[in-house]
């Protein structure tokens, strides 16, 4: 078993974890085709939750254990920065099972400390013997998990309109840009532990800004004309920087909840830079806002029924969202429900929403070449589903292999089988290519080649019109050598399979633990940019390689660079090419 | 009427053993599932297994029963059994003996 050889240090990293996240508890798989849980997943999914800092109130069951105000406090921290990410907020169960009174009360605290202690082989991580809890935690968690549940805030107009600022108002911002950077080529890093995100001039390798945002930045888009920013914390706050200032900078922000992963703009003729949307994992809700000041002008919530047994949900948390280019619509993936909904923008007072059942836990996807189909991961059920942005439909559900996480995934012209859409896999080392080309019978919406990479834990996978190369990344593999390379592959000798590129040595930072995240590239598509990503005290980098060469083309190193996990191109980013 | 006496020692017998089903149905009710499964290893040891290890053993009924009761640790690695105080002799003995059978 792989996955208890972890380290308390690589579990606490992971607990520093990345953006959606993947676990399981009891011992026994009683949700069908659900496999145990792997090493990479755990460290995806057991990331801390900023809801560890909210106040919540404490029910009394007089059936549970006692704990005291201040048991139940430390409990629910600790809960929110291990557990909510695979047990849910409310625990009602997602990765993980679930753990409402009804079910842990009968279980009882005895075996619940020997599941939260050693963990299970169906995946559920063995806090004690990592070293992550002592015995006094272990037996406070068991008590804690025997108690109600408690309810975080909601968060409401009102709260976020006490949220909202506007620093520099839209008429007082530039009429045209006034800096002589090329914003096609700038690249927004996530600086994960220190709550900012760099802004990179792409042409000269050069800091432009550091610009104060949420904390864990999960992900940055553009603004259909390219001129706004926008990135989203992991504590639901957005920051809108103006890419036409002297210095780049933010012009507003605001918090759409207590946690969110996800934010797009409206990408339709007519509503260019009109719209922002934001999808919040709690509330369970996603905001529409103005596009040019973050003013909240609509909430609504993803509560509802499942897909498939049709049972409520209290927290259908919102996933990836992306903007249609056919219609002025933003598709809204919903996880626990596993609906998709294509939200109509046109008339926002009057919402019509498209809601298309696909399969539970959506996750993350991406466009096809065409910028017709949107593929989405399925996670749990080891899919990826079809969707047709055109006609509104389900096209097709795509077996793939264990945890799918595409990130955006890849496109490209495969030899043989045309243009294929490309996902890899936390839970496996395969790479999926799925044929994307309708009127090709035989391979659309098919699997027409599964590659091997270097391992499981792979969070993206990129490649670029003008490109060759398919790049996959790794960082969540246990292996460290396999976490600090990244594999690429030539796109017309796929069977050749791939290349080890030892980026982490690469960026010359000596010994230490670091993991290579996400390939992006340039916007001309001639170099690939990798995120060396080292603990908080220790030096990181970015490295950029030659994509003709595949050779180390600069090392972009900075005491401010900490913690650097995505970083998107703007041009890239705003066209959606990948 | 010898006959008679050995009819009826053999209903007896098959009133205590029979109800394998409803053995696993107790293990259910008494959480022993949430860490065992039959035929795999799980958090514990299957029941297979342990019925393998320990079959002929004389007093092997009075050893295991004592170890659904006040738990145990270390026989098959790390992860301890917790203790099951609350339970009927009755329903370990039960339980005792349908996992003995397993192997």
């Amino acid at each position: 078993m792989k996955y208890r050889t972890a380290s308390a240090w690589t579990r606490r990293l992971a607990a520093a974890a990345l953006p959606f996240a993947v676990a399981a508890a009891w011992a026994q798989p009683t949700q069908p085709g659900r496999a145990p849980v792997t090493e990479p997943e755990i460290r995806y999914q057991a990331g801390g939750s900023p809801l560890a800092t909210e106040d919540m109130h404490q029910n009394i069951n007089p059936k549970a254990p006692p704990m005291t105000k201040a048991e139940f406090d430390k409990g629910r921290q600790i809960y929110f920065e291990r557990c909510a990410g695979c047990h849910g907020v409310l625990r009602k169960g997602a990765t993980g099972k679930p753990l409402t009174p009804d079910i842990t009360m009968g279980k009882g605290t005895e075996i619940l400390k020997v599941f939260i202690k050693y963990g299970s082989p169906a995946g559920m991580p063995n806090w004690g013997t990592a070293g992550d809890l002592n015995d006094a935690e272990v037996d406070l968690m068991a008590r804690y998990v025997q108690q109600e549940p408690p309810t975080p805030p909601e968060f409401g107009m009102a709260q976020m309109k006490g949220t909202w600022k506007v620093l520099i108002a839209p008429a007082k911002r530039p009429t045209k840009k006034m800096n002589n950077y090329n914003i096609d080529n700038i690249f927004s890093t996530t600086l994960r532990d220190t709550g900012e995100v760099a802004l990179i001039d792409g042409d000269t390798k050069k800091i432009i800004n550091i610009v104060k945002t949420g904390y864990a930045v999960h992900i940055s888009r553009l603004s259909a004309s390219g001129r706004y920013l926008y990135v989203i914390g992991r504590d639901a706050k957005i920051n809108l920087i103006d890419l036409w200032m002297e210095k780049p900078d933010n012009v507003a922000e605001i918090r759409v909840g207590l946690e969110a992963r996800s934010v797009d703009t409206s990408k339709y003729k007519g509503y260019v830079d009109k719209y922002a949307i934001a999808g919040s994992y709690w509330p369970p809700q996603y905001t529409i806002m103005k596009g040019d000041t973050l003013e909240p002008l609509k909430i609504v919530a993803t509560r509802g029924m499942t897909v498939g047994d049709q049972e409520f949900h209290p927290e259908p948390r919102v996933a990836a969202i992306v903007a249609s280019h056919f219609k002025p619509e933003f598709v809204v993936n919903v996880k626990e429900t596993g609906k998709v909904l294509m939200v109509d923008y046109s008339d926002i007072d009057n919402l019509k929403t498209t809601e298309i059942a696909a399969a539970k836990f959506l996750h993350d996807g991406g466009w096809d070449v065409t910028k017709r189909y949107f593929l989405v991961a399925a996670n749990q059920s080891n899919k990826i589903a079809v969707v047709d942005a055109k006609a509104g439909k389900l096209v097709k559900l795509v077996d793939v292999d264990k945890i799918p996480h595409p990130g955006r995934g890849a496109n490209f012209n495969h030899p043989k089988f045309g243009p294929v859409w490309a996902t890899g896999h936390l839970g496996s080392e395969k790479i999926a290519l799925i044929g994307t080309d309708p009127k090709r019978k035989d391979s659309a919406w098919k699997v027409v080649q599964m590659l091997d990479g270097q391992g499981g834990g792979n969070l993206f996978i990129k490649t670029h019109p003008k490109s060759k190369n398919l790049w996959v990344d790794t960082p969540l593999n246990p292996d460290p050598k396999i976490a600090q390379s990244i594999a690429v592959f030539d796109i017309n000798n796929l069977d050749k399979g791939f290349v080890a590129l030892p980026i982490g040595e690469w960026a010359g930072l000596g010994d230490g633990a670091k993991r290579i995240v996400q390939p992006e590239y340039n916007k001309a598509g001639d170099e690939v940019w990798f995120a060396v990503w080292s603990a908080k005290n220790q030096q990181s980098a970015l490295v950029v390689v030659d994509d003709k060469t595949r050779k180390l083309k600069t090392v972009i190193k900075d005491p401010r660079i900490i913690t650097p996990t995505g970083h998107f191109n703007v041009y890239n980013t705003q066209h959606d090419i990948y | 009427m010898t006959i008679r006496f050995t009819v009826a020692g053999f209903i007896a017998v098959a009133a205590i053993a029979v109800p394998a089903q409803a053995s696993e149905e107790l293990a259910k009710k008494h959480n022993c599932l949430a860490c065992h499964t039959l035929d795999k290893k799980s958090v514990g040891p299957a029941y297979k297994e342990i019925a393998k290890k320990y079959k002929g053993q004389a007093g092997i009924e009075a050893k295991l029963a004592e170890k659904v009761k006040k738990g145990g640790q270390g026989v098959w690695g790390p992860v301890p059994m917790p203790p099951n105080a609350a339970m009927s002799d009755a329903d370990i003995k039960t339980l005792v003996d349908w996992l003995l059978k397993s192997g």
